[in-house]
């Protein structure tokens, strides 16, 4: 399909926020970015580190991939001052478990977009209430990772398609509530990956989708384990009027 | 009841019958032959136990349906041994007369042990029976000719029905086999023609739903008045091509039929270079093939109509079940049989970019 979609909207990537945000945990949170994005992949296949450094190459503006890693372990969040974003895999050889990873990188005060092969709702759930900051699949591709690295490096909240699949199927009690529209944008988001076609079909514009979207991601970063992440998430969409406190 | 278990059935009550018999004649016998029994009343009384208790475990095996060969060859030692310490108990004159009244019965209870087992253990069971009596008779020395003939009338008497009836059980149990053999075969053939009636229809069915379509494109290929190299003509051949792929696996035998036919239309598109996303929400309840036609037929012709990708979402619950298809390609033709099922078809395009969903939701009635 050749349908021009970047990013949780098709306008421009949000601003760097200005100042550090204050979330409810103690661990460092994400600080401003200035200056070309700093990523860091962890996945076990190095032909999935070429591909993300050529597409980080072909950003724009360009994203720079500082050093790949096969090994989870090799990863020290201490020393990873330099990273803006991490993407990660959840699968690993020898049985190391990705979501321990996610845990201990969130911790840390890092974004984490993970990337994976697994479109188990489940997971995709876990991931969220676990700090990350967006959940893809592998074949969800190019121009939905570069946006998910773009906008978790802003603080700003995106949606791929398997995120709002999951979401939309969700019966934990703990769930946010989310209102009908809402529902019904990201059940269509979720079929066609195209937010023309769910502007078209629900015969609203295709910011008006971006909206209902931010707002669902945002209300899925007010529930749940806290997590600075979460906490700087909530808190843009705070200053960027996406939702008010009441919704949180 | 079945007529298997009605076969069986015969058996079990003729097993009881030889039983009930068997008690019967110990128990009246016994009374009138143990007053003033020359052998005394223990033995008397310890034949009678032992004749009743093999009797008792017999009816209880014959029940249960149980084979026994061990247990069987005890019981016979026990009321042989019985029998003969009775018989040898008594005056040589006596035997063959009413105080040596364990023979008569012996035969009924052998008979309710044995039952099931070859005939030709009754046969000995008898021939051992008559020939303690003939040894106690030999005792007291060489016997005149009226006891011989005594003898030998009381020994017919109290073998040869016996014999029968172990025979005629046996045979009735050979005969119940083969009528459940027969029973078994017959069954068979009646599942395989119901298969097989099945399967035609269900060919026949798939051949008219082809023929309708495929059979007059092929002919326009085939009389020049359709050209094969015409994009519109190419697409349709795509469409009924990944139709028949998807109506030749229609089969119910998988954990999931419409999933399995929604591969079959994607295996049909990814031969032709399009890289297909197919991603599932929740448990597609089982659906009767019409309804899975009439909610894939519109989707899946889209898919078929893919120039390069395409992403096709199946979203389930208990209610209702949608099928996604997004395309690059132009959108399928509408399946025109979809009302009658509950199924809605709704299609929606951008630019390049075409969505035909439908969705199946069950009726108030059937959720009520």
């Amino acid at each position: 399909m050749t349908e021009p979609i970047s990013g949780p909207t098709s306008e421009p990537v949000a601003e760097p926020i200005n100042g550090p945000i204050k979330g409810p945990a103690s661990e460092p949170v994400a600080g401003p970015i200035n200056g070309p994005i700093r990523v860091a992949v962890i996945d076990d296949h190095d032909v999935v580190h070429a591909g993300i450094e050529a597409w980080c190459r072909d950003a724009d503006p360009p994203i720079t991939v500082t050093r790949s890693y096969t090994d989870p372990a090799e990863f020290d969040p201490a020393a990873s001052t330099g990273v803006d974003v991490v993407v990660l895999d959840l699968q690993f050889q020898e049985g190391r478990s990705g979501l321990d990873v996610l845990r201990r990188l969130v911790a840390a005060g890092l974004r984490v977009v993970v990337y994976t092969m697994s479109t188990d709702a489940t997971t995709v759930l876990t991931c969220l209430d676990y700090g990350a900051a967006c959940f893809l699949t592998k074949s969800e591709g190019k121009r939905h990772l570069v946006a998910a690295i773009q906008a978790a490096a802003a603080n700003t909240p995106y949606l791929g398609p398997t995120m709002a699949g999951a979401m939309a199927d969700d019966r934990r009690d703990e769930r946010p509530v989310l209102s009908p529209r809402e529902q019904e944008v990201l059940l269509h988001w979720f079929r066609t990956d195209s937010k023309n076609l769910v502007a078209s079909a629900l015969y609203i514009s295709t910011a008006t989708v971006n909206t209902h979207l931010a707002r669902v991601r945002t209300k899925y970063a007010a529930v749940g384990r806290p997590a600075t992440t979460k906490a700087a998430l909530i808190a843009r969409a705070l200053q960027d009027g996406l939702i008010t406190l009441d919704d949180v | 009841m079945t007529d298997q278990r009605g076969h069986r059935w015969y058996l079990t009550a003729f097993g009881i019958g030889v039983c009930l018999v068997a008690v019967v004649n110990t128990v009246s016998t016994f009374p009138f032959a143990v007053v003033g029994n020359p052998a005394g009343p223990a033995l008397n009384v310890l034949c009678l136990a032992v004749f009743l208790a093999a009797t008792g475990a017999s009816a209880l095996r014959i029940v249960r349906g149980n084979q026994w060969r061990v247990l069987a060859a005890a019981w016979i030692a026990a009321i042989l041994t019985t029998s003969a310490l009775l018989r040898s108990a008594l005056p040589p004159d006596q035997i063959a007369s009413i105080p040596d009244w364990s023979t008569g019965p012996l035969g009924f209870v052998a008979l309710a042990v044995l039952l099931g087992q070859r005939v030709i253990f009754m046969v000995g069971v008898q021939l051992t029976n008559v020939l303690i009596g003939f040894a106690c008779l030999l005792a007291a020395g060489l016997p005149d000719i009226e006891t011989l003939i005594r003898f030998g009338s009381n020994a017919v008497g109290i073998s040869v029905f016996q014999i029968a009836g172990a025979l005629f059980y046996r045979q009735l149990a050979r005969v119940a086999t083969a009528a459940e053999r027969d029973q078994r075969i017959r069954q068979d053939l009646d599942a395989r023609d119901g298969t097989a009636t099945q399967l035609a229809a269900d060919r026949a069915q798939r051949s008219g739903a082809i023929e309708s379509t495929i059979v007059p494109l092929l002919r326009a290929i085939a009389d020049g008045s359709a050209d094969a190299q015409a994009p519109l003509v190419r697409t349709a051949a795509r469409v009924e091509s990944a139709r028949m792929r998807r109506l030749f696996a229609e089969i119910d035998a998988v954990d999931d039929p419409m999933l399995h036919e929604v591969r079959a239309s994607i295996h049909a598109v990814e031969r032709l270079g399009v890289a297909v996303v197919l991603e599932t929400r929740g448990q597609v309840p089982p659906l009767p093939v019409p309804l899975r036609r009439a909610l894939l037929e519109t989707p899946m012709s889209t898919l078929a109509s893919a120039i390069s990708s395409a992403r096709v979402v199946i979203i389930a619950d208990d209610g209702s079940v949608s099928v996604s298809v997004v395309t690059d390609g132009p959108p399928g033709p509408v399946q025109p049989d979809g009302a009658r099922w509950q199924v809605q078809t709704s299609t929606t395009t951008a630019p390049e970019v075409t969505w035909t969903q439908s969705t199946w939701t069950r009726s108030e009635e059937a959720q009520a």
